[in-house]
């Protein structure tokens, strides 16, 4: 009877995360087919990923790699945030009701989870509903739950993190036989590998990090953790096991961990504990010319508290400092918030001083980790330690107005933190226009058009683009162009020879270009959709459809495939920032020597012959002449 | 990317002050702050300045004075001896 309640309370408990959850985040309007929570294109993505497994089994194609995107080279999907679990798992209502729709949901969903099973930790931990609920509530609404929910499923759903946390402790209680805790342990953590390799190496970092600081500072809990050792690194060495093959080929792929955001662009700013962040109601806009010097963006921006949840924090860990869960649980906090701080110590975007993750951001996997994420732990280590305190015998009334107050702080702001899309999906594209399996190029490239592939479930082949995370194939970063047209932070399409263009649309053999846009981009002539449009005309190529959001391109006449010669002597060719960079160095070199010459009475000319002949860069005779050297 | 090595150029030179400046404490103590100096040199080294007094240099002073007390005592074993063989 006892077991049933608990169950029941359980049940409840998760039904009212869920009810919170939806009731924040729901749509605003009945949802339409293309309807997406997030932002682009991080959105986008996880859309992509959880629809490729179905595309994948129906095509007989492997789940690790893809020929759509890229084409015709491909793309690894190793090293991509590849949420392979949850693909899989969710893989029978993805079939049926669509990845947009299942993807919202999860969305939806995700901080609920995150909750309930923090909830359930704590429960086993204090044996308090309320108490745990609570501690639950604060994992769940999380500065660093509300900005990573954003876009990242991947990052938000922290379901086997604190999992994780419930078997340590389950063991514990229970007196489990490690045999049971390995293999547990090791399907949540296989199960993990699949939605975020980054969280399963942060987990084993800070799973090894929490078992130090419970062994050092609560002696009593010392032959517990020893009886339970062997069942956690077992758990670690079967998941490992288990992941070999996919380990393997990352390692085979390890190049391709080179396009990985660095560590220092994504770490916590000093004052990010105590300024509001955008995601934030109370101070968010107010302080956004502050928050917008720190390093990273608003989506990873998870370390705000508040200042009278630091207060507390700080009073509850120095007046408790005996109580060893008030000991573990600070210490461990604060050393996940001086990890998250990077290999350097920023405040207001400046570098000051060198920080402990240094140590650790140069070695092999480690260095793929993204610092500002370790948040995750500090808000763990947080929700412990008010739970601890809420489920004190005593005056608890007080305690829950306190608590009440300082998340007051952190209420979301849900204009920022709900966001709903809707795709614009172009017509030419499902209309029909363009024939299956099409070697096609969608420009200007806006990072939607893998979600184009999902709409016309992988109809196309986008050749050279398809956007899945970081990192391009090495085969078109070759091409000067590439910046210029595909990359969508750039507007030099002005600058990109036609002659080139066309030799790269003919060696991958591009039938169709799509332009998207209205009428009204293409009216502006300094808008990139004009701008495409010439460049076009001048390498060969006429509109053959238009509707009122997409038009159609092909060439004129045949494409004539440029001989290896050819292709290589535009591969090397500079592009137009190299070019200005080379011609600014030859300036000074030339202005140097001509200096000289003037000083030494020497002659200018034999002197610049001996420079063209031995020094020189290789640039044409007409860039030297633009460039204005002589 | 400068403002990284000059960090991390001046981190070590402070750590390595510290390991100098601590040369008459036990190894291990003297790695473990300017360990912690490079790790974390903007809380740790100010840290390192304020106690260093306490850390460093009341150790030399003990040594002094014990140094000091050997001397008197042997020259006071020494002036016993002489009047002794008086």
């Amino acid at each position: 009877m006892r077991m049933f309640q608990r169950y029941f309370f359980h049940a409840i408990a998760f039904s009212i995360f869920c009810g919170i959850s939806y009731g924040f985040y729901c749509p605003p309007h009945p949802l339409v087919q293309t309807e997406y929570f997030g932002i682009p294109s991080d959105s986008l993505i996880s859309i992509w990923f959880l629809n490729w497994p179905n595309f994948a089994f129906h095509h007989h194609l492997s789940l690790f790699n893809t020929q759509s995107e890229f084409f015709p080279v491909g793309e690894s999907l190793i090293w991509k945030t590849n949420i392979i679990s949850l693909s899989l798992i969710l893989l029978p209502l993805t079939s049926i009701f669509g990845p947009f729709l299942v993807y919202n949901y999860a969305m939806i969903a995700t901080p609920a989870v995150s909750a309930w099973s923090m909830y359930f930790c704590l429960f086993e931990l204090t044996g308090d509903y309320i108490a745990s609920w609570t501690g639950g509530i604060i994992f769940g609404s999380s500065s660093y739950m509300m900005a990573e929910n954003i876009d990242h499923i991947n990052l938000s759903f922290t379901f086997c993190l604190t999992f994780s946390l419930w078997l340590a402790i389950a063991a514990i209680k229970y007196t489990w036989r490690c045999r049971t805790l390995a293999i547990l342990l090791a399907l949540i953590l296989t199960f993990q590998f699949g939605i975020s390799q980054e969280i399963y190496a942060s987990l084993v970092v800070f799973g090894a990090l929490g078992f130090a600081v419970v062994y050092v500072l609560n002696k009593t809990a010392q032959a517990d953790l020893e009886r339970i050792l062997p069942g956690l690194v077992g758990g670690l060495i079967i998941s490992l096991l288990l992941l070999s093959p996919i380990i393997l080929a990352m390692l085979i792929n390890y190049t391709d961990a080179r396009s990985i955001v660095s560590p220092h662009k994504f770490s916590t700013d000093l004052l990010a504990f105590i300024v509001p962040a955008q995601t934030d109601m109370l101070g968010g806009h107010l302080f956004k010319p502050i928050t917008d010097k720190f390093v990273g963006n608003y989506t990873e921006e998870g370390a705000y508290l508040g200042v009278p949840l630091l207060i507390l924090l700080i009073w509850l860990a120095w007046s408790h400092r005996k109580s060893p869960i008030y000991l573990v649980s600070a210490t461990f906090s604060v050393l996940a918030a001086v990890l998250s701080f990077g290999p350097y110590l920023h405040i207001l975007g400046y570098q000051i001083s060198t920080s402990p993750w240094i140590l650790a951001c140069a070695l092999p996997f480690l260095k793929a980790m993204l610092p500002i994420r370790f948040l995750v732990y500090l808000w763990l280590g947080i929700a412990v330690l008010i739970t601890a305190w809420l489920s004190k015998p005593g005056n608890k009334v007080l305690r829950y107005v306190v608590i009440a107050l300082c998340l007051g702080f952190l209420i979301p702001n849900r204009s920022v933190v709900r966001n709903w899309n809707i795709l614009d999906k172009p017509s030419v594209l499902t209309d029909g226009s363009i024939p299956a399996g099409s070697r096609i190029i969608i420009l200007p490239e806006n990072y939607l058009e893998m979600s184009y592939q999902v709409i016309t479930n992988q109809r196309y082949e986008l050749v050279g683009q398809g956007y899945l995370g970081p990192g391009i194939p090495e085969t078109f970063q070759k091409w000067p162009l590439y910046d210029s047209i595909f990359q969508g932070y750039t507007n030099n399409i002005s600058t990109v020879d036609p002659a080139m263009f066309s030799a790269f649309l003919a060696t991958y053999g591009v039938q169709d270009i799509v332009v998207t846009g209205h009428s009204e981009d293409f009216a502006n002539l300094n808008s990139k959709n004009s701008q495409l449009v010439n460049l076009l005309t001048l390498a060969g190529w006429k509109q053959v459809r238009q509707t009122p959001n997409s038009r159609i391109y092909r060439p004129m006449s045949p494409l004539v495939v440029p001989s290896p010669s050819i292709i290589a002597d535009y591969q090397r060719a500079l592009t137009p920032e190299q070019l200005k960079h080379k011609v600014k160095t030859e300036t000074v070199w030339v202005r140097g020597i001509r200096l000289f010459s003037h000083l030494s009475g020497m002659k200018l000319d034999p002197l610049l012959a001996k420079y063209n002949a031995w020094a020189h860069p290789p640039l044409s005779p007409a860039a030297i002449s633009s460039g204005k050297l002589f | 990317m400068h403002i990284n090595w000059l960090l991390f150029l001046i981190a070590l030179a402070c750590a390595s002050w510290v390991f100098y400046d601590t040369r008459p404490q036990p190894k291990l103590f003297r790695i473990s702050w300017a360990f912690a100096v490079f790790v974390f040199w903007l809380l740790v080294f100010p840290l390192y300045l304020m106690k260093r007094r306490r850390l460093n240099l009341l150790r030399y002073d003990n040594q002094r004075i014990k140094a000091l007390s050997c001397t008197k005592r042997s020259l006071l074993d020494f002036k016993t001896s002489l009047s002794s063989t008086d």
